[in-house]
């Protein structure tokens, strides 16, 4: 047998006798399940608002149906003459589309900013896209706690855990003299050292990929759908296992104690986790500051009653705020006018809006540069990415939406200046939104690669001492 | 096998071992007596390059320790005052796990012959090693030394904390290993030991050798005298 | 006597090491950095929210004549204030909007949270005093205290301090003092510094002294208790590698895991419904009630015969008042109601879940001193529905002047009628006066209650491990 299998063998021995397996393996079952669980349990709060908002448009659209039918067929419906829906405009207003932004097959990973946005709207012929509020309804502690989901457990409680399994993995043989005795033998210590390291790391590494991979498909998640993100989420979670691994070891071979080693990695810990996020965070508030949204508030306002008084011109002003009640006056008059005054307004506001935007994007690229500080905040971009719940996620929804209201009302207006009838056929044809979820592969590919030069220029930094700095780790 | 030419030590202008020359050849047992400081385990951590001399050289089996570290370390069985040992392995599985690491495999009976043979207890061969005294952990040590067939033995200290019993189970190992040819460098504060397994002895004093005797050349008494009279020259300068 | 011969020892000691002196620098500078950002970010917030207040009274009033109900759909904005103690604790203001659309027929949400203005970093949490008082601290607790009995077992002076006749329980009482002087030290310096800076702010409304006293004890109290699980665990712990690995468990689980479990425990108990359904669910009810501008209604006929048979009349026009703004202050009446059922659903929800995080709070002192800091600082959620009720009830009243105004002044079918332009400045501003700190406290007993705990049994343990030991 070689040396190597001696100290694989041994090594996964003593810490099943020391039972540190069997704590491994139920702590991470633990918070693997329950981060799962909740994570689960938010997709599937999601699917069913989705479904149960297109259950009710369905059956609200087969309603349409017959009544459209009726109509057709000669008879009186009773419905009132502003809500009958042959006329174009009530379909608009009345039957609008569930725009849905439906949960990606991993979801379940990381919560992102799902908590804050809502994932489905139904735009009108009338509200404005930009209008529509698509923030959701919750509790504010709930956004400040966050949800303990996986990327909680894979980001700040992972690096613990390899912590606790690491943080003694050479000074505790020095401290209980074994250390001399290996040291008096054929085999180097760096290597001896590397060995062991890399056999708990592939240890740990398995057990965490079965429970993750097992949990996941429990909870009906397909890792296959899209094996290339699921490969690049197991890629990053073992990069950075790997990093923290490299940094335990690197922290160990400085020759202290082992208490003095877990006060190190928990300082790390503390300052890539918790330290660094938040002060790229503030950095990139005081750097690109988003401007005041109290500002925008009247500015909004100032803008949009500049842009009525003009359309005043154009509208009556109480016609204007009640522009259901336009059909009762018949025909076309006023459409063209309501929608002119719309996008009017529209043309006015969006340099205000897009200064926002900008910012934000700024703010945004600003952040994805310093990503590469702290290997937490390259895993929780990444997780995000493959989770579908960034900000550019939702970001993205915002603007197919906005397109798609577009659409919608381009379907309508001509029908509605032609004074043209709604028909049953037409039920079908009505446009429809669907959410096409875009991912960004050079992105990942980048963050995989940059978590393992992470490791990598540890490494390389372990190996550049262990030449010069010989054999302190015998040392004290 | 074991040489020390002109070896010197200093740790940041102390200097723990002054121009120490010594030669150990098969079969015999050198003894190196002194006070705590005296430099007896700077001697022995140099010979296991766990300290590089400041000048000077070591050398085992003709070789240099500073530049071929693992080849001497294979001629090497090192017992350290305190033998440690993973107390979650039972004496075999520790046994098993260190000749692996000498590059040294046994099968499981020639690993139990061989700690029978070093005179640890049929009972506990199989029991975790968190339940051994020092003596029974030495016992490991010295089959770990055969096993990986040592040309020379590193000790430091290894009667301190024994029994009388023990201690004397320890020299009689020791007697066994000096017939199969080894060359041992013990460090120990026990003159009537040193008299009794030692081939040569050595007494030595803030950092020098300051006399060397055949030990079947004098009588412990006499010896017991040459000791103390060195070490009354320390407390006189001080 | 003895203790404080005992605490100094302990600090002497703690100065010494590196550890202490490098890790206290840091959490200090840290400090120092938490408040001066919060400082210059609640400098500008506060400007900006005061000349925001001033620019939607000031569109308000120079609104031009119209219709007053046209004015009830144009609308005004109610700004959240910003109080002064949110510069030690921004609680969930991140997360809870800045502002609220008043208009007719609708009780909008606030707007706006700052959260989603930031990118996703901003999950991570800021860097502000609170995050160093409710995090750091308890960790800087922890690296001074985890050794402080298991050094003195691994030296071996433990034994010989026993030896020596000294009771236990003043020996633990000197360590206690040693590591909780450090402790007090920057915590009343960051107190100081915070007060001395608010006290130069003029527009901040009061600084009431008390409550910042107040919230001075509520973290010191929080340390105490921290100081005490340290110590019995250091106690208990044969060696300091095993303390600190525990203790730093224990931190993780009451600061990190306990919240975040919390929350998703309160989440999947007591939902919230989504805001579609939450809107549609009153959309429902409202259409089953009168609508203002809808006269074509079962609901609208009804109360039109009503009226009429009211005042004795046979046509609306006989009125002695505009019958659409009668219709229309009725309508908004109904809807009010409407809004009312189903924010008091949603509030007793909300209620429902901060029972559950009061529960989580007996294993966790973590959650009580976060609710009771948020609740001193006018920055939880309970004083979020107090401003959101308060609004609630501005703009009933605003809706009731409008409407109010346009029957007096108009008759049946005068679409046309418009108000003055003096009238806009009638309609007096929203001022908010948050509710008085009883109120507060009422609302937070069970957090009091469950920190005293804490703090009670962890001393309780502390005392019963040194007649143990």
């Amino acid at each position: 047998m070689k040396t190597s299998s001696y100290i694989n063998r041994y090594e996964f021995i003593s810490l099943v006798r020391q039972r540190w397996l069997q704590f491994l393996v139920l702590i991470l079952l633990v918070l693997v399940f329950f981060a799962v669980f909740n994570g689960k349990q938010k997709v599937d709060q999601r699917r069913s608002d989705i479904q149960s908002a297109q259950a009710k448009t369905n059956q609200k659209d087969s309603l349409g149906v017959i009544l459209l039918d009726s109509i057709e067929a000669g008879y009186t419906v009773n419905v009132p003459r502003w809500y009958m829906p042959n006329q174009p405009h009530v379909i608009g207003y009345s039957y609008p589309r569930v725009a849905a932004m439906p949960p990606d097959e991993l979801a379940i990973i990381a919560t992102g900013q799902s908590d804050i946005y809502t994932h489905y709207v139904q735009p009108n012929l009338y509200g404005e896209s930009f209008q529509l509020n698509y923030t959701e309804l919750s509790n504010p502690v709930q956004l400040m706690f966050g949800s303990f989901d996986l990327s909680f457990v894979l980001i700040n409680l992972l690096p613990l855990i390899v912590i606790a399994f690491t943080y003694n993995i050479l000074s505790q043989e020095r401290e209980q003299g074994i250390l001399q005795v290996i040291a008096s033998h054929p085999v180097s210590l760096y290597r001896w050292l590397l060995q062991k390291a890399l056999m708990r790391y592939l240890l740990l590494s398995g057990i965490l990929i079965l429970l993750l991979v097992g949990l996941l498909s429990m909870a009906g998640v397909s890792l296959v759908a899209d094996f290339s993100k699921t490969l690049t989420f197991i890629l990053l979670t073992l990069g950075y296992l790997l990093f923290w691994f490299v940094l335990a070891c690197l922290v160990n071979l400085r020759g202290h104690s082992s208490a003095n080693n877990a006060v190190w990695l928990i300082a790390w810990w503390i300052l890539l986790v918790l330290l660094v996020p938040s002060s790229v965070n503030q950095m990139a508030n005081s750097l690109y500051p988003v401007p005041s949204r109290a500002r925008l508030i009247n500015e909004l306002r100032v803008v949009n009653a500049e842009a009525e008084k003009k359309a005043d011109k154009l509208l009556e002003s109480f016609l204007r705020d009640h522009p259901e009640l336009a059909g009762h006056e018949g025909g076309s008059t006023g459409w063209k006018e309501y929608f002119a005054t719309q996008d009017l307004i529209k043309s006015e506001i969006q340099p205000v809006l897009d200064e926002y935007e900008m910012k934000l994007q700024q703010q945004q690229a600003w952040v994805d540069q310093l990503r590469f500080i702290s290997p937490a905040l390259l895993l929780q971009s990444s997780f995000n990415e493959i989770s579908g719940t960034s900000t550019r996620h939702y970001e993205d929804y915002r603007e197919q939406v906005s397109d798609f209201s577009l659409i919608w009302r381009d379907y309508f207006l001509p029908k509605i200046f032609r004074g043209e009838a709604f028909t049953k056929v037409m039920m079908a044809e009505l446009p429809e939104f669907e959410y096409q979820s875009s991912t960004t592969h050079k992105l990942r590919t980048a963050n995989i690669l940059a978590v393992f030069i992470c490791c990598s220029v540890l490494l390389l930094l372990g190996v550049l001492w262990s030449r010069q700095g010989k054999t302190s780790i015998l040392a004290h | 096998m074991l040489e020390a030419i002109d070896l010197s030590k200093n740790y940041g202008g102390h200097e723990a071992l002054i121009d120490l020359n010594l030669f150990i050849a098969p079969g015999e047992v050198f003894c190196l007596l002194g006070a705590n400081g005296a430099g007896k385990t700077t001697t022995i951590n140099l010979f296991m390059d766990f300290i590089r001399p400041s000048s000077g050289q070591v050398k085992i089996n003709n070789i240099d320790v500073a530049a071929q570290p693992a080849e001497t370390k294979k001629y090497l069985a090192y017992i350290p005052e305190n033998l440690m040992l993973y107390p979650n392995l039972t004496g075999l599985e520790n046994l098993d796990y260190f000749c692996g690491l000498g590059g040294k495999s046994n099968t499981k009976k020639q690993l139990e012959e061989l700690l029978s043979g070093s005179g640890l207890q049929k009972k506990f061969i199989h029991k975790r090693v968190s339940s051994y005294s020092k003596g029974m952990r030495q016992k490991v040590g010295i089959a770990l030394a055969k096993a990986r067939d040592a040309k020379a033995l590193l000790l430091d200290e290894p009667t301190s904390g024994l029994d009388p019993q023990a201690s004397n189970e320890f020299s009689e190992l020791l007697q066994n290993m000096k017939e199969r040819g080894v060359a041992t460098l013990m460090a120990t504060h026990d003159l009537f030991r040193a008299k009794d397994t030692g081939t040569h002895i050595g007494i030595m004093r803030e950092g020098k050798l300051e006399h060397l005797v055949k030990a079947n050349a004098v009588s412990l008494n006499e010896l017991e005298e040459l000791y103390l009279e060195t070490m009354k020259l320390t407390q006189s300068v001080l | 006597m003895m203790i404080k011969k005992i605490a100094f020892k302990e600090f002497k000691e703690n100065l010494r090491e590196g550890r202490f002196s490098v890790s206290t620098l840091i959490v200090s500078l840290l400090l120092l950095m938490g408040v001066w950002l919060s400082y210059n970010y609640l400098i500008s917030v506060q400007q900006q929210h005061a000349e925001a207040k001033e620019n939607a009274r000031n569109i308000w009033v120079s609104q031009d004549e119209k219709n007053p109900h046209s004015a009830a759909h144009y609308g005004t904005y109610a700004f959240k204030p910003k109080y002064p103690l949110s510069l030690i604790d921004p609680g969930v203001d991140k997360y809870s909007g800045i502002s609220i659309f008043l208009e007719a027929h609708k009780r909008n949400e606030s707007q706006y949270m700052a959260a989603s203005d930031q990118t996703g970093l901003a999950r991570f949490g800021d860097l502000t005093p609170d995050f160093i008082l409710l995090f750091i601290i308890p960790l800087l607790i922890i690296l001074i205290g985890y050794n402080a009995f298991t050094r003195e077992k691994e030296q071996g002076t433990l034994k010989l301090l026993k030896g020596q006749g000294i009771s236990l329980w003043k020996l633990i009482l000197g360590k206690w003092t040693g590591i909780f002087l450090p402790v007090l030290i920057i915590t009343t310096i960051l107190f100081v510094i915070a007060s001395i800076l608010l006290m130069n702010v003029k527009d901040f409304g009061e600084l009431n002294y008390g409550v910042l006293a107040l919230l001075f004890l509520v973290y010191l109290t929080y340390y105490a208790v921290f100081i005490n699980i340290t110590l019995i665990v250091s106690c208990t712990s044969k060696q300091s590698g095993i303390s600190l690995v525990s203790l730093l468990a224990i931190w993780i689980v009451a600061c990190l895991a306990m919240p975040k479990a919390s929350s998703n425990l309160a989440d999947t108990i007591y939902p919230y419904p989504s805001r579609q359904a939450f809107a549609a669910a009153i959309e429902k009810d409202k259409k089953a009630g009168l609508d203002g501008h809808n006269p074509w209604s079962q609901a609208a006929k009804d109360f039109e015969r009503e009226t009429l048979e009211k005042y004795g009349v046979d046509s609306l026009s006989q009125l002695p008042f505009n019958f659409d703004g009668y219709r229309m202050q009725k309508g908004e009446e109904h809807e009010a109601q409407v809004y009312f059922k189903h924010y008091a659903q949603l509030k007793k929800t909300h209620q429902q879940q901060t029972k559950v995080y009061q529960a989580s709070a007996v294993v966790s002192p973590f959650l009580p001193t976060r609710f009771l800091s948020m609740a001193l600082a006018r920055t939880d959620y309970g004083s979020h529905w107090d401003f959101a009720d308060a609004a609630e009830n501005y703009r009933l009243k605003l809706q009731e002047a409008l409407n109010m105004n346009f029957a007096e002044n108009s008759s049946y079918g005068d679409w046309a009628y418009k108000a003055d332009k003096t009238f806009w400045k009638d309609i007096p501003d929203f001022n908010y006066i948050p509710p008085s700190y009883g109120k507060i406290f009422e609302r937070n007993w069970s957090n009091f209650a469950v920190l005293g705990l804490w703090l009670l049994v962890s001393f309780s343990g502390l005392k019963f491990l040194s007649q143990k030991l």
